[in-house]
């Protein structure tokens, strides 16, 4: 059994491990090589993209204003559609309301389609702890289960590998496959997966997914795939639970079309996913398939918290893993560094919500600013603003390593004083730049380390910001 | 406190309600029986009919789907036989009692049709599509014994017959008719709607076609109105779109079978035919026969 314990606290460690880690870095290069490109296109064919994005943005700031009363409506209905909700305030809960029903019905096994809040509330541990198999069926998340690992990215599971390191996975999983069976075309992986699953379906007693979106209007929960693992894991089993959160709710199923026009061009720059499953409720009484049982657990976990502060925002967020595929950060040290479930910007700012400021806070630091993720959110979430947020906290709380503390004090004597601070930035400027004319740079600096330590400080040329800024001013 | 009356009272704290205030909940009302539409995209707006069948056939195809276009109920049969014999696919399929697939004139193709829900040892499942969306090639299927949700999934093949009188331009207006069947916030159990077959880009981001669910996603419209020139220059073989070079698939991965038995020769046609999953069972030998003669056996043409 794999318990997660967040590594976040080890950012800068996990960082540097993952910057020198040759395999990663190969598989990095997919990140930025499909999604950008992808988005873009998908994004450039419909001309009023932008304007959906401010829809979504809308429709969901709407529902959350309201939400106390979207959930009492959407709770109605899929109860009188025959199913049954739980509410879990916290991941424990959630995971104990899982096993429970697992219990009662004698399950044995558990199909899962892919689903994040599973991995917050680190069911499958919990799970196997029960005595219950839980089997990922998503290809990704099932390389992930065989390895023991955590999704590295909150849409491409296994974006952190490349295919050899998975055929040695099936190898070593799948002992009765034959040692000359050719593995090494990704179609052989995908075959031999598809496989071993089916039986897995055919012989799982719950069938467990996410949910991208609730509907009020009708009790029903969506899940957006393109495996097709997810509808069979709900179809096949008798019973089917839907781990869902409570910010994913949405009004109506007019409110969700707007949002699944963004949701696929943001996440995979597809039109939209080869499947949209719209669930409410268990088998009705003509039907000849579908589950017998439905249930709903709604995940609060500090979200209804989040709800009364500054990153009620990032509530809005649907998943689409857009933020972390644009992010210079992200693509350098890929999603396992975060040392939680939700990495890159989304996870950044996420995370210290959801485990402490004081397990995550300083994920904000790992940030270039660079506002390319704000720039793709689908329902523009002000991410940069959120991690300037979280280390005014980080700062406030006193969290901040001592000489960060210290160098901010230094820095900010000077800043509040405007005289002092143009004649300081000078007299330094000019010494840096005298002292390095020769060579036009520095291989090490004093109380720069952090910096030169890894690459070579330019020498200053020219004058500081302020006189040049002042200078072009008196031009105009 | 249960759970959720302690969920329910951090939201309000939160939010700095009481959830009793009458003009929020006038607010939620009406926007859940006013269901406003967002934007909608201009590429299904204004368009005529044969326009959004050309939007339709053009974004399923995009997405990976054949379609074949038939000009008749009548018509559907022999175009089902046509899309299986130019696989080299058993004559075999499993429906739903749909009374649009029931009524067919099935047995003057030759295909065996049994009905009923899916077990996975199906290899084609064919059902009726409540609608299909133009905006994005999409089907809207709706489950019920009419047409089991297991034969979305289940079957290595999938056949979706759609009659282009069901095509609505967006999803907006084929939300207004399942309205108009199961009333104002009735759902079935499950609304799949389908865009193109199953695919997993989970390996280096590299697209594979045939994850999970069906390796083919082959739609049947019926068009009384469609050109029958255009029909013709269609039909050879019939609705076929080959996939893009660089898109691999499963169907030529060869593995999958779980137990390892001589293959077949390889078939010249473009796309090798792979061996049924191996689920150990009766009926798989008449299978694996049908499978064993794939290069020998031409597709033949019963489209007229």
């Amino acid at each position: 059994m794999t318990v997660h314990v967040p590594t976040s606290p080890a950012f800068k460690q996990n960082a540097h491990e993952a910057l020198g880690d040759a395999a990663l870095q190969r598989a990095l290069g997919n990140v930025e090589k499909g999604f950008i490109a992808k988005r873009r296109k998908a994004a450039d064919k419909i001309p009023e993209f932008e304007a959906l994005r401010d829809s979504a943005r809308d429709i969901k700031n709407h529902t959350l204003a309201h939400l106390d009363l979207y959930l009492e409506a959407y709770e109605e209905k899929v109860r009188a559609a025959g199913g049954h909700v739980h509410f879990a305030p916290t991941a424990a809960d959630a995971s104990k309301i899982v096993v429970d029903i697992c219990r009662r019905v004698g399950a044995r096994t558990v199909a899962k389609g892919k689903s994040m809040i599973s991995e917050e509330i680190d069911l499958n541990a919990h799970l196997e702890a029960a005595g219950v198999t839980p089997v990922e069926t998503d290809l990704g998340e099932y390389i992930i289960q065989l390895r023991g690992e955590r999704p590295s990215h909150i849409v491409a599971p296994v974006i952190h590998l490349n295919r050899d390191q998975i055929e040695e996975n099936f190898r070593a999983a799948h002992t009765d496959l034959p040692a000359d069976r050719d593995l090494h075309a990704p179609e052989s992986l995908l075959a031999e997966a598809r496989a071993m699953l089916r039986q897995k379906f055919l012989a799982a007693d719950v069938g467990i997914t996410g949910a991208n979106f609730l509907v009020a209007e009708t009790g029903t929960s969506i899940i957006v795939t393109n495996e097709g693992n997810g509808d069979l894991s709900q179809t096949l089993p008798k019973v089917h639970i839907v781990l869902a959160s409570i910010e994913k709710l949405v009004p109506t199923r007019e409110d969700v079309s707007q949002m699944l026009r963004v949701l696929a061009r943001s996440a995979t720059g597809q039109e939209i996913t080869v499947y949209t499953t719209l669930s409410t409720g268990p088998r009705r009484p003509a039907d000849v398939d579908g589950p017998e049982e439905y249930h709903v657990v709604l995940l609060d976990n500090g979200r209804s918290a989040m709800l009364g502060g500054e990153f009620r925002e990032m509530l809005r967020c649907i998943r689409c893993a857009a933020c972390m595929n644009h992010c210079p950060v992200y693509h350098a040290v890929g999603g396992h560094a975060y040392g939680w479930v939700y990495p890159g910007p989304m996870g950044a700012v996420l995370s210290p919500s959801l485990i402490g400021v004081d397990k995550a806070g300083h994920l904000p630091n790992a940030s270039t600013f660079c506002g390319r993720c704000e720039s793709v959110c689908p329902v523009r979430i002000p991410l940069p603003k959120l991690m300037r947020h979280w280390r005014e906290r980080e700062f406030e709380r006193n969290l901040s390593p001592a000489p960060v503390r210290a160098g901010l004090k230094f820095w900010g004597f000077f800043a509040r004083r405007p005289a002092l601070y143009r004649l300081a930035t000078r007299v330094g400027m000019g010494a840096l730049a005298l002292a390095g004319r020769s060579k036009g740079r520095f291989r090490s600096l004093p109380l720069a380390k952090g910096w030169t330590g890894a690459r070579d400080f330019a020498a200053p040329q020219g004058g500081t910001f302020q006189s040049r800024w002042a200078a072009e001013r008196k031009a105009k | 406190m249960t759970p959720r009356e302690q969920v329910m009272a951090t939201i309000r704290r939160s939010l700095g309600v009481t959830g009793e205030e009458r003009p929020r909940r006038k607010i939620v009302e009406d926007r859940l029986a006013g269901r406003p539409r967002g934007l909608l995209p201009a590429r299904a707006q204004g368009k005529s009919k044969a326009e959004l069948v050309a939007l339709f056939v053009e974004m399923a195809e995009a997405s990976a789907a054949t379609v074949a276009t038939v000009r008749s109920a009548d018509e559907v049969p022999a175009a089902v036989a046509d899309f299986l014999r130019g696989r080299n696919l058993a004559l075999r399929l499993k429906r739903g009692d749909d009374p649009r697939l029931s009524g067919l004139p099935w047995d003057r193709s030759a295909i065996e049709v049994a009905t009923g829900r899916s077990y996975g040892d199906d290899e084609t499942g064919v059902s009726a599509a409540f609608a299909g969306v133009a905006e994005t090639g999409t089907l809207v299927l709706l489950s019920g014994p009419e047409n089991p949700t297991t034969l979305n999934f289940l079957p290595d093949n999938h056949v979706v017959v759609v009659d282009a009188a069901d095509l609505s331009a967006t999803y907006e207006d084929a939300w207004s008719r399942v309205r108009d069947r199961h009333g104002d916030s009735g759902m079935p159990r499950a609304v799949n709607w389908i865009t193109g077959p199953s695919r997993s880009a989970d390996i280096e981001q590299i697209l594979l076609m045939g994850a999970h669910g069906p390796r083919r996603l082959h739609i049947v419209l019926i068009d009384p109105s469609a050109d029958a020139a255009a029909l013709a220059a269609e039909a050879a073989p019939a609705g076929s779109t080959p996939s893009p070079a660089e898109i691999r698939s499963t169907i030529a991965a060869g593995g999958g079978d779980r137990n390892d038995k001589p293959k077949p020769e390889p078939s010249k046609t473009p796309e090798k035919e792979k061996e049924p999953e191996a689920e150990e069972g009766d009926g798989e030998l008449d299978e694996e026969l049908e499978e064993s003669f794939p290069a020998s056996d031409p597709p033949s043409r019963t489209q007229p």
